[in-house]
Parts: structure tokens; C-alpha cells; sequence
């Protein structure tokens, strides 16, 4: 499989800690990559610095071949918006937008808004019968599904996701999980999920364990 | 793409109608205030003035030398431009009996200042008595007195008193002293005019008519300009307050709305928007805030200026248009600026650092 991210020598320094402590790896394309760890071993910082929504103290990430920490902030916005999609913890949705309009959000900053194509994506995860319903009537588990239809609207190559199962029950994660498995199986994206949640890990392909800012682990998972 | 800008707009603007509203309110009340104090304040020498005239002549305008001042000089006199009201005067002497009476002829319905017990001449042949005349020839309200050669019976409508030398006189109309005197022209011309204007009319007097000596009654003209100019300051004080607080109000406001959005601006930068895109986003919000504040605070401030006028002053306050930019202006400015600096700052703060809640 081709290389489609590389981190060498990730260094992420705060005021007072030091969140990450020199990372190396590479992740290849279609690849469904958990990084597993305790809270504060750095994933969470990691996976916003893969994400460009934050910078490393030193180090570089390469995505394919383009290195994102020479970008200015807008054209890292732009590539932000041309290759990656974020599904997070907190579903992060905007109130006064109904689902169709959460998901057609996210095709204005990249391009136009199409409300057949929202729609057509809320249908696909499972929300054909909420799509003028706004995140507050929606339950915890529509709401990450929600955010999965909007992630992926634009056909981003790298998904990113931060504990998108942390604050669901098990029968949510596992019904999340199962969806994010068949378009994953479909559009061969590349996943990359933070989880300190060995049953979340366990759907992945290969998984890489950090601690205390630095990897201590990288296995492959098979069948 | 700039119809779906707009539609995301209007949609944040819908949903979040109570806010738009209170931001609007901040805008509107700004604006009335300052509208208001504007045309108050811009009207207000022509009005103060107006009411300050009431207090008399602040010029004095009189023949250089024994002789009077023809009609048509006095009517040119008094037609220049700054003179806000005028009145002519014409003395002379009549013998009542023994005793030789000074007689004023004036516009007797323009007279101040003057206590009138009994009433007021309406006929060219009443007059009202001062009181130290009265006193010495025992007239009272309703008696004639005949003076000698005039040829006319006059009839006593009132005793008038003001406290100074004039109640040593005879207050009459005009054409009556001049009937009873043969004196043609007027004495002395009585200018109340503009306060700003006291010293270039003085100069303009003297080189149009150099006959005339002028007076300028310094007590009431430099009161009347030290006062309109206090007025003026005190209510361009209270504007630059009034705006300031409420700069510093409708600031709060809008960067509490913007702190309460901190997740939306991180959301949209996470989701590939441009610093730019979100500022646009915010900027155009504020302007339509700003809009209707503005617009129903320029109504409320100019129904607010002609209510404070027509109670304080008893006339409607003149609205001219070009005393509303700055008030329109001054809205508009407020609005986006007050929510340009909170917005600013929450694009540098990077997405994840707003994502996570910090």
C-alpha cells in the first residue's frame, strides 16, 4: 500500500509538558490505524497535529508529499478541507443547523452546497428519518453518525477520529463502528482513531500504542 | 456561494433571533442617544437663542449726535442679516401741567420687563404711566391726561414699574410720540442679535452707516454666548459618554457572543474555513445588527429629539439629514468593530485548543 502519512520526529512542548517526545511512523492509504493509549500519553495530541489543527514544536508531517507544517495557515485550512475529515469526542454540531445543514456546512467551506448529497450521506449512515431534525433532537449515538455523514460529504482521503465512541454505550459503539467498518470497506479512506478502549482498538488494522508522548507499540491485527 | 453565505447567515440569525436582538438593542440605543443629543444639540443655539431674546436687546443702536434716525435707515438696520428681533425707539418730552414728563414711544406689545398694574395700551392713544410719574402727578388706571400742544387726550391703561429711571417716564406708541413731539425717524433702534455675530455686526454697522453710534450691551450678549456655549460642551460631553459607555456595553455584548460561539469558530476552522471565511461570517452578522439597530435608532432618536424639543423649547427640532451620518455612521462602526476585535482573537486560537473546551 503507498505511504500517505509520514511523522518524523514529532515533538509537541506545551508551557509546562511536554505532550509528545520525538514520533516517528508512517501510515499507509485505505490503512485503519487505532492509536491506543492512557490519557495524556500525547494521542489526542498527535491525531490534531496529523489533523493541522495544531503545530509540533519540531518534527514534520508529511502528507502525501506535501509537508504541512510549511503551509501558511490558510493553505493549511484549504488542505484541511481538500483531505481530511474529523470526527471527535464531543460531536461538535451546530445548533441552530438541522443534520442536513451540518452536513451541507461542511461542502460550503469546501466547495457547494448540494442538499440531495447531505441528504443522500445522512441516509447512508443511517439518518434518512432525521434530516430536519436539529443535534439536540438527536440522540448521542445519531449525533456521532451526524458527524460521520459530515466528515465524509466531501470524500476526504484521511478520516480522523478522536474517541468518536467515548461517550456512547456499547451497543452505540459497536452500531458506530459497524458503519465507519462498511464505508471505510467502500471508500478506502485512510482511518486514523484515537481510543483508550481496547474493544474500539480492536477494529483496526493495525494498531499503535503511546505513552507518556512516545510510541511503544506497533502491531497488526489480523482477521 | 454567495447565495449559500447568505443562507447560512440568515439561518444563524434566525435561530439565534433573541441574541440578534439584543445586539441590535445595544446598537439601537447607542444610536437613539446619539441621534437625539445630535439634533438637540445642533438646534439648540437657534432655540436657546430664541428663548435668551426674551431677556431683551443686546445692541443699541442709536443717531450720532442729537438728531434721529431716519425710518428707512432703521428698516435697513434692522433687515441685516443676525438680527433676531428689533424694536424702535423714540423719545421725547411733553409738559403735563408744570411738570415735564419724558415719553417713550415704542412697539408696546414688544415691551419686558416691565410690572403693569392696570393694562397694557392697545390704542394710539393709551398709554401706561411709570411709577414715580404716578406717584408725583396721582394718576392711576383710567384717568386722562391732556399734555400741552398736543392736541390729544390720553388715556392712563395701567402704572408700570421697573425698579430703574424709566419709571420717571410715559410708555406710549410709536406714531403717538410722534404726534405729540412732530419728531419724525426713530431715537434708537433696539438689535437683539445672534451672540456669535455681536462683533461683526457692531463692525459691520459702523462701516455701512457711520452716522450711527452702536452699543453692544456686553452683560446679556456675553452671558447669553457664555451660556449657549456651556449648554453646547455639557451636551457634547454627555454624548461622548453616552457613546463611550455604550461602545463599551454593546463590546461586552458581542464578545460574550462571541466566547458563546467558541465552538462554532473552532468547528469551521476544523472544517477547512479560512480565518477570513469566519470573520466574513461574523462582520456580516454584526452589520445586519448594526443596520437595524441603526435604522430604528435614528427613528426613536429623532422622535426622542422632537419630544425633548417640543417640552423644553414648545417647537418641533429641525431634522437635517446631514446631522444623521454621524449617528448612522457612528452604528454601523460600533456594531463591526465591537465584533471584529473578539472575533480576531478567537481565530488565533488554534481549533483544538477550542474543540477540547479550553
Amino acid at each position: 500500500m503507498k505511504e500517505i502519512i509520514r511523522v518524523e520526529g514529532l515533538r509537541k512542548e506545551y508551557s509546562t509538558t511536554v505532550a509528545l517526545r520525538g514520533v516517528d511512523m508512517i501510515i499507509r492509504e485505505g490503512e485503519w490505524l487505532s492509536i491506543m493509549g492512557p490519557s495524556g500519553s500525547g494521542k489526542s495530541t498527535l491525531l490534531n497535529i496529523l489533523g493541522g489543527l495544531d503545530r509540533p514544536t519540531e518534527g514534520r508531517v508529511i502528507i502525501d508529499g506535501t509537508d504541512i507544517n510549511d503551509l501558511r495557515e490558510d493553505d493549511l485550512s484549504v488542505f484541511r478541507r481538500e483531505n481530511i475529515g474529523f470526527v471527535f469526542q464531543q460531536s461538535h454540531l451546530i445548533p441552530y443547523l438541522d443534520a442536513t445543514e451540518n452536513v451541507m456546512l461542511a461542502q460550503y467551506f469546501h466547495s457547494i452546497p448540494d442538499r440531495a448529497e447531505a441528504e443522500e450521506a445522512l441516509r447512508r449512515v443511517g439518518l434518512g428519518h432525521r434530516l430536519r431534525h436539529r443535534p439536540s433532537q438527536l440522540s448521542g449515538g445519531e449525533q456521532q453518525r451526524l458527524c460521520i455523514a459530515r466528515a465524509l460529504i466531501n470524500n476526504p482521503r484521511i478520516l480522523l477520529a478522536d474517541e468518536p465512541t467515548g461517550n456512547l454505550d456499547r451497543a452505540n459503539t459497536k452500531m458506530i463502528l459497524e458503519l465507519l467498518k462498511r464505508l471505510h470497506t467502500e471508500e478506502h479512506f485512510t482511518v486514523v482513531l484515537v481510543t483508550h478502549d481496547p474493544y474500539v482498538s480492536g477494529w483496526a488494522e493495525r494498531i499503535v500504542h503511546m505513552e507518556d508522548g512516545r510510541i511503544t507499540g506497533d502491531e497488526s491485527v489480523t482477521g | 456561494m454567495r447565495g449559500w453565505f447568505f443562507y447560512f447567515l440568515r439561518r444563524a440569525i434566525q435561530q439565534r433571533m433573541g441574541r440578534f436582538l439584543i445586539s441590535s438593542f445595544s446598537v439601537l440605543l447607542t444610536v437613539s442617544l446619539l441621534t437625539a443629543l445630535m439634533i438637540i444639540s445642533t438646534g439648540l443655539r437657534q432655540k436657546m437663542g430664541r428663548q435668551l431674546s426674551a431677556y431683551g436687546a443686546n445692541m443699541i443702536v442709536s443717531a450720532d449726535g442729537s438728531g434721529s434716525i431716519p425710518i428707512e435707515t432703521a428698516q435697513r438696520v434692522s433687515a441685516l442679516s443676525g438680527v433676531r428681533e428689533f424694536d424702535y425707539h423714540l423719545y421725547g418730552e411733553i409738559s403735563l401741567g408744570s411738570e415735564v414728563v419724558e415719553v417713550v414711544g415704542l412697539d408696546v406689545s414688544k415691551a419686558r420687563g416691565l410690572r403693569v398694574r392696570g393694562g397694557m395700551p392697545s390704542e394710539e392713544d393709551e398709554v401706561i404711566v411709570g411709577r414715580m410719574i404716578a406717584d408725583l402727578l396721582g394718576l392711576k388706571a383710567g384717568d386722562a391726561i391732556v399734555p400741552e400742544g398736543g392736541g390729544m387726550e390720553l388715556k392712563v391703561t395701567g402704572i408700570f414699574e421697573t425698579g430703574s429711571d424709566e419709571d420717571a417716564s410715559i410708555i406710549m406708541s410709536l406714531d403717538a410720540v410722534r404726534r405729540l413731539t412732530g419728531i419724525r425717524g426713530v431715537s434708537a433702534i433696539l438689535l437683539n442679535v445672534e451672540p456669535s455675530m455681536i462683533e461683526s455686526m457692531v463692525s459691520r454697522i459702523r462701516q455701512d452707516f457711520p452716522y450711527l453710534r452702536v452699543k453692544t450691551i456686553r452683560q446679556i450678549a456675553v452671558a447669553e454666548e457664555r451660556l449657549l456655549r456651556k449648554i453646547q460642551l455639557l451636551l457634547s460631553l454627555v454624548t461622548i459618554v453616552v457613546v463611550f459607555s455604550s461602545a463599551v456595553s454593546l463590546a461586552s455584548t458581542m464578545g460574550a457572543n462571541v466566547i458563546e460561539r467558541m465552538e462554532e469558530i473552532g468547528l469551521m476552522m476544523a472544517l477547512g474555513a479560512r480565518k477570513g471565511d469566519v470573520r466574513r461570517f461574523f462582520f456580516y452578522e454584526a452589520l445586519f445588527e448594526g443596520v437595524a439597530g441603526t435604522v430604528g435608532g435614528i427613528i426613536v432618536g429623532v422622535v426622542m429629539a422632537e419630544g425633548i424639543s417640543i417640552s423644553a423649547f414648545g417647537s418641533y427640532a429641525s431634522v437635517d439629514p446631514l446631522y444623521l451620518l454621524l449617528p448612522l455612521f457612528t452604528g454601523l462602526l460600533l456594531s463591526v468593530t465591537a465584533i471584529s476585535i473578539p472575533v480576531r482573537d478567537a481565530v488565533r486560537v488554534s481549533p483544538s485548543v477550542i474543540l477540547r473546551g479550553e
